[in-house]
């Protein structure tokens, strides 16, 4: 039956970096990241940031893609589960 | 979509509609076998089930839908019944029209424009079931009947049953089913009572005797 296969992540991170590009994001690769590492975790941002170690500001300002892919804390770049 | 998932589908929606872009992850990655399909069939209605095979086009379609819901999705009520990408059809199927470049109709068109971001919620130009009731007498008739004969869960499910079958598709049961997280053997059994319930009204309540020849309630 067509639809039961599950997204491809990779293909679904690179997309929501895409959209978040189109919407004017400056670093939408490492704000896609971000997202999708807080969204599997099923936590809002403020326990999110407090889990990482990071200021909840800093986590805004990743997640509104301000800060570049190469300037991500480690704790994002390789998230515990080790995939986004 | 199995009915232990609504909670958080709920929860999902409830994110995106305070405008946090991290449910647009959420509800692709948790619901995108259900978004999935809903794309693919839908490509497959406009012919395009070639576009299905590309990578990344299929995940970049949900996640449209998905950021849709983030711009839209705060007008959604969870006690409606319809998943959100069901109450959103038009603007989903415009969505895909649009990334296939298929011909869009006037009301995708209209869709369109209320995707754009600050746009309004789509209008809803087609006629409502109370604008067909006020038109019609025989019609009012009928749904008022129809709202005294069940839950406004099962009244939901049967007008869309009906309306599905009056529409010639050809597994209404799956489709009304997919739409509000039922089986489609409830479907019919709920539509199958809905209807047991209209006969008898229209049996022993002088009001509604005229409802009984309708081919509605056979």
């Amino acid at each position: 039956v067509a639809g039961v296969r599950p997204l491809d992540r990779q293909h679904l991170l690179e997309q929501l970096a895409e959209r978040l590009r189109r919407r004017g994001f400056p670093h939408p690769d490492a704000a896609a990241v971000a997202l999708a590492a807080r969204a599997r975790s099923g936590q809002d941002r403020p326990a999110f940031a407090c889990h990482l170690g990071l200021a909840e500001g800093h986590l805004a300002r990743i997640e509104a893609g301000e800060v570049p892919l190469d300037e991500l804390p480690e704790q994002l770049r390789s998230p515990p589960d080790g995939h986004p | 979509m199995h009915p232990t998932k609504r909670p958080r589908l709920e929860e999902v929606m409830q994110g995106l509609a305070a405008g946090d872009v991290a449910c647009t992850w959420a509800l692709a990655d948790e619901f995108g076998v259900e978004l999935a399909r809903v794309v693919r069939r839908l490509l497959q209605d406009m012919g395009r089930r070639d576009v299905a095979a590309e990578p990344g086009r299929v995940e970049g379609l949900v996640l449209d839908i998905a950021f849709h819901l983030l711009d839209h999705g705060a007008a959604w009520d969870p006690a409606g019944g319809a998943l959100p990408w069901v109450w959103a059809e038009r603007a989903v199927r415009s969505l895909v029209a649009r990334d296939v470049g298929h011909r869009c109709t006037g009301d995708d068109a209209e869709a369109v424009a209320a995707d754009a971001p600050d746009g309004p919620p789509a209008p809803a130009s087609d006629p409502t079931i109370d604008d067909l009731a006020a038109a019609d007498p025989m019609v009012g008739l009928l749904v008022e009947a129809i709202a005294r004969a069940g839950s406004d869960r099962d009244v939901a499910v049967h007008l869309e049953y009906g309306i599905q079958r009056a529409c010639g598709d050809p597994s209404p049961a799956h489709t009304v089913a997919e739409a509000f997280g039922l089986k489609p053997d409830n479907v019919r059994q709920i539509d199958h009572r809905m209807r047991r319930k209209l006969r008898a009204l229209a049996d022993q309540d002088d009001r509604f005797r005229e409802l009984g020849g309708l081919r509605w309630l056979a």
